[in-house]
C-alpha cells in the first residue's frame, strides 16, 4: 500500500511517499506503526490511542473518507495523510 | 460570587455621560458574562424599532469571568448590538488583549449608547474615563489609529478602534481589536454601529486585580493541564488555523467558487502549512495563550512587499482564496491587510466579492461598473483592488460593501439564486453540504450562516466530549439525533462565550467541559457541574433565538440559500448530499422546545427562567 504525504508531512518525512507491504487487511493504528517503522518522524502519532486526540494532529484519508484507529487498510490501498482541524 | 468586578460602564454619547452601573448577581448567575449577559441587555433595552445606526442602538462589549484569570486562552471578550447588516442579533467574539484591560481597569462591561456630536474616543484607564476628541485619526484606518491611541494613551493599552469602513457606516464593517497583536470582532457589522455614534474607538488599560475567588487554587489547576494543551494543540499552534485547508479540501468542506466547484489544486498553495513555509515571522497569542494560533507574517518581495503584520486565518483563506479561485497567498495576505486596516469583515468581503465575480460572470455586473476591473475567477489584482473599494465604499464598493444579500437586492434578475448567505450573513469556510450539523448551525445560529455557533464539524470528523453525551464522533450526514447534537453543541460554544474561553482549547480534548467546571467553580467560588454550565448556555441560546422572534424570525428564514439546497458539487472523491432542513429543522424545534415555526414556547423560556 502507498501513504501519500501532504506539504507539512512530506517534509517531516523527506520524500512526498512512503510504500508500506501489508499481508492482508489491517487496521489503521497498526499501519502507524508500520509507517513509524519506515520514517521515525511518525512515531510520535503512536502515542495518540483514541481517534479523538489522534485527530488533533493528523488526518487520514482514503477512497474518500476519513479512517479512523481501528478501520481496516488492504494492500492495494492508498493514504492520504493531512493536517487536521481548521478554522474558527 | 466572586469572578465579577461588578461593574459596568455605561457611556451615553449624545450626553456626554459617563457612570458606573452595578451587574446585578442574578443577572451574572442566569447569564454568566460575554455573550449572555450582552444577549439579554440587548434585549431588554432595545425594542424591534431601534434602528441598527441610531443611537438608540446599543454597542456592548461584555467580558466574562474568565477574561483576564489565569484560565488559559481566556483573553477575549464579546461585542453585541443590532447588526446593521442583517438588522437582527449582531455580535462577534474576539482575542487579544482588550478584554483583559478592561478587566484589569476594574469594569466587566462598557454599554455605549447615543451618538457624539463629533468624532471621540472613550479612555479607560482604570477608573478613569473620559470621552475624547478623536477628530485627528478620523479618516485614518484602525492599524495607524491604534499607534495614534497608544501614543495618547499608554504604551499598554488596546483599542478596539474601526477603520475608514465603520466611519463611512459599510454594513459588514467589524471592529479591529488592536493591543499586544491584531484581532478582528469582525462579524454582523458593528464596526458600522460605532461609526454610527461617532466614536472612533474604545480604549482600555488597567493594572489592577482580576478577581478570583480561589487563585491558588486555580493557578495550580492551570498548571497541572498546561503540559496537555500544549502537547495536543503543538499542530493547530504551529501551522495556525490555515494549517489543515487542504485536509478540509479533501474533505469537500472548503468553498470553492462561490459554493459551485468541488476539487481544487490551488489550495496547496494558500494554506497555513505554505503560509508557515514562506511569509510567517511569528506566532502570536492572545493573552496568556499557549496555543498562539495568530500569525505574523512579512513580505519582502513582489508587488506586495514591505506588508507586514497579521496573516490571514482559514476563514480569510476559504473566502478569499477559495470562493474566489485565487491561489495567490501573497494577494491574499495583502487583501487581509487592507480589511484589518480598513475595518472590514473578510468572510464577508471575500464572500462578496466572489458572489460579485458571478454576477461578473454572468453579466450581471460588467467593467462599467467595476471601474474596468476584470472581476474574473482567479484574478488576484481584483480581489485586492475590490477590498480597496469596498473599504473606501468608492465606485461598486459602496454596494458591495453591504454584503451579497443587499448587493442581489440591488442586482435584482436571478441574483438572489447565487447569493449565498442566511439572515443577510455569509457563511462562513464550511460547506453544509459536507456536514449536516453544519447546516443546522448556519440555519439557526442567531447571526446568521455561523459556524462557531456550534463549532460542530470536528465532532463529525474526529473529536468527541463524553461529559457532555458525544462519547464518539457523529456520523456528517446522520439525520436522526443531529439536532440535539448540534443544540448540545451550540449550548457548549454559549457558555464558552460567555465564560470567555477560546474554542480551539477543545482541539485534541486539551480542555474538556470538566476542567471548564473546576475553573468556574475556583473563579467564582460557586459550586458548579456539567448540567449548571450547559444550562447557562441553552439559556443564552434562548435569549438571543427570542431577540431574533420578536423581530420576526421564524422557520421560513431558518433554511439555507439555494446553492446549499439545490446544488450537488462534482469531483474525485468527493462526499456531498443536499441538506434535509425541513427535517433537520423539525427535529431541532422539537429538540429545543421551540414551536414548529421555531418560536421557543412559554413553557420552555419558563424553565429556562427567561419568561
Ligand atoms: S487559540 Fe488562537 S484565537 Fe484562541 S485564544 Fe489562543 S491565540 Fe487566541
Amino acid at each position: 500500500m502507498r501513504v501519500e504525504l501532504s506539504q507539512a508531512f512530506e517534509k517531516m518525512a523527506g520524500r512526498p511517499c512512503i510504500e508500506i507491504s501489508l499481508q492482508g487487511p489491517t487496521p489503521l493504528r497498526d499501519v502507524l506503526g508500520l509507517l513509524a517503522r519506515e520514517c521515525e518522524a511518525f512515531t510520535k502519532y503512536l502515542l495518540y490511542r483514541d481517534d479523538a486526540l489522534l485527530g488533533a494532529h493528523l488526518s487520514v484519508f482514503s477512497s474518500g473518507k476519513f479512517l479512523k484507529l481501528d478501520d481496516p487498510v488492504d494492500h492495494g490501498d492508498t493514504l492520504k495523510l493531512f493536517l487536521p482541524v481548521t478554522g474558527g | 460570587m466572586s469572578g465579577y468586578h461588578r461593574k459596568l460602564l455605561r457611556v451615553d454619547l449624545s450626553r456626554s455621560d459617563v457612570r458606573n452601573q452595578e451587574l446585578d448577581p442574578e443577572f451574572t448567575d442566569a447569564f454568566m458574562g460575554g455573550a449572555g449577559v450582552a444577549a439579554k441587555l440587548l434585549y431588554d433595552e432595545t425594542s424591534p424599532d431601534t434602528d441598527p445606526l441610531s443611537p438608540e442602538n446599543l454597542f456592548i462589549a461584555m467580558t466574562g469571568p474568565f477574561t483576564g484569570t489565569k484560565v488559559p486562552s481566556s483573553g477575549r471578550h464579546h461585542i453585541a448590538g443590532r447588526s446593521p447588516q442583517t438588522g437582527i442579533f449582531g455580535e462577534a467574539n474576539v482575542g487579544g488583549s482588550w478584554g483583559v484591560m478592561l478587566r484589569k481597569a476594574g469594569y466587566d462591561g462598557v454599554v455605549v449608547t447615543g451618538k457624539a456630536d463629533k468624532p471621540v474616543y472613550l479612555a479607560i484607564s482604570n477608573d478613569k474615563v473620559e470621552i475624547r476628541d478623536a477628530g485627528e485619526i478620523w479618516g485614518q484606518d484602525a492599524e495607524e489609529s491604534a499607534k495614534w491611541l497608544k501614543s495618547k494613551t499608554s504604551p499598554k493599552a488596546a483599542s478596539a478602534v474601526i477603520g475608514q469602513a465603520g466611519e463611512r457606516l459599510a454594513p459588514i464593517a467589524g471592529v479591529p481589536h488592536i493591543g499586544t497583536l491584531t484581532r478582528a470582532a469582525a462579524r454582523t457589522g458593528l464596526g458600522a454601529v460605532l461609526g454610527s455614534k461617532n466614536l472612533k474607538a474604545l480604549v482600555a488599560v488597567g493594572n489592577g486585580p482580576v478577581p478570583v475567588a480561589d487563585p491558588d487554587g486555580l493557578e495550580q489547576s492551570v498548571k497541572n493541564l498546561l503540559k496537555r494543551i500544549t502537547t495536543a494543540t503543538e499542530t493547530f499552534g504551529q501551522y495556525g488555523t490555515g494549517g489543515g485547508a487542504e485536509n478540509y479540501e479533501k474533505a469537500g468542506n472548503f468553498p470553492l467558487k462561490n459554493w459551485q466547484q468541488g476539487r481544487w489544486e490551488g489550495v496547496s498553495k494558500i494554506n497555513g502549512v505554505v503560509l508557515h513555509d514562506t511569509v510567517l515571522t511569528g506566532r502570536k497569542g492572545c493573552w496568556r495563550c499557549p496555543i498562539a494560533c495568530g500569525r505574523h507574517i512579512k513580505i519582502t518581495e513582489g508587488p506586495y512587499a514591505g506588508l507586514e503584520g497579521a496573516g490571514p486565518e482559514y476563514e480569510t483563506m476559504g473566502t478569499m482564496g477559495g470562493e474566489c479561485l485565487v491561489d495567490d497567498l501573497e494577494a491574499i495576505c495583502k487583501a487581509n491587510d487592507l480589511c484589518n486596516r480598513y475595518g472590514l469583515d473578510t468572510i464577508s468581503t471575500g464572500a462578496t466579492i466572489a458572489f460579485a465575480m458571478e454576477a461578473f460572470e454572468k453579466g450581471l455586473i460588467t467593467t462599467k461598473d467595476t471601474g474596468g476591473v476584470e472581476l474574473t475567477w482567479g484574478n488576484a489584482q481584483a480581489l485586492v483592488e475590490m477590498v480597496d473599494k469596498m473599504g473606501k465604499r468608492e465606485g461598486i464598493g459602496e454596494l458591495m460593501s453591504r454584503g451579497s444579500k443587499a448587493m442581489a437586492e440591488a442586482l435584482g434578475h436571478n441574483a438572489g439564486e447565487f447569493a449565498v448567505h442566511v439572515k443577510g450573513l455569509e457563511p462562513s469556510a464550511h460547506d453544509p453540504r459536507r456536514f449536516f450539523s453544519q447546516a443546522l448551525s448556519y440555519g439557526t445560529a442567531a447571526r446568521g450562516a455561523c459556524h462557531n455557533a456550534s463549532w460542530s464539524h470536528p465532532y463529525e470528523l474526529a473529536m468527541t466530549m463524553p461529559e457532555i453525551g458525544i462519547d464518539e464522533p457523529q456520523d456528517a450526514y446522520q439525520v436522526e439525533g443531529k439536532a440535539a447534537f448540534t443544540a448540545t453543541l451550540q449550548n457548549l460554544m454559549c457558555m464558552q462565550d460567555s465564560a470567555l474561553l477560546c474554542r480551539f482549547t477543545q482541539i485534541g480534548k486539551a480542555v474538556t467541559v470538566n476542567d471548564v467546571v473546576e475553573w468556574m467553580s475556583l473563579v467564582t467560588g460557586k459550586q458548579w457541574d456539567v448540567e449548571s454550565l450547559m444550562k447557562v448556555g441553552d439559556r443564552v441560546f434562548n435569549m438571543k433565538r427570542l431577540y431574533n422572534t420578536r423581530l420576526g424570525i421564524s422557520r421560513k428564514d431558518d433554511f439555507l440559500p439555494p446553492r446549499f439546497m439545490t446544488l450537488n458539487r462534482e469531483g474525485e472523491d468527493l462526499t456531498n448530499q443536499l441538506p434535509p432542513m425541513g427535517r433537520l429543522l423539525s427535529d431541532y424545534y422539537k429538540h429545543r422546545g421551540w414551536s414548529e415555526e421555531g418560536i421557543p414556547t412559554p413553557q420552555t423560556l419558563s424553565e429556562l427562567g427567561i419568561a
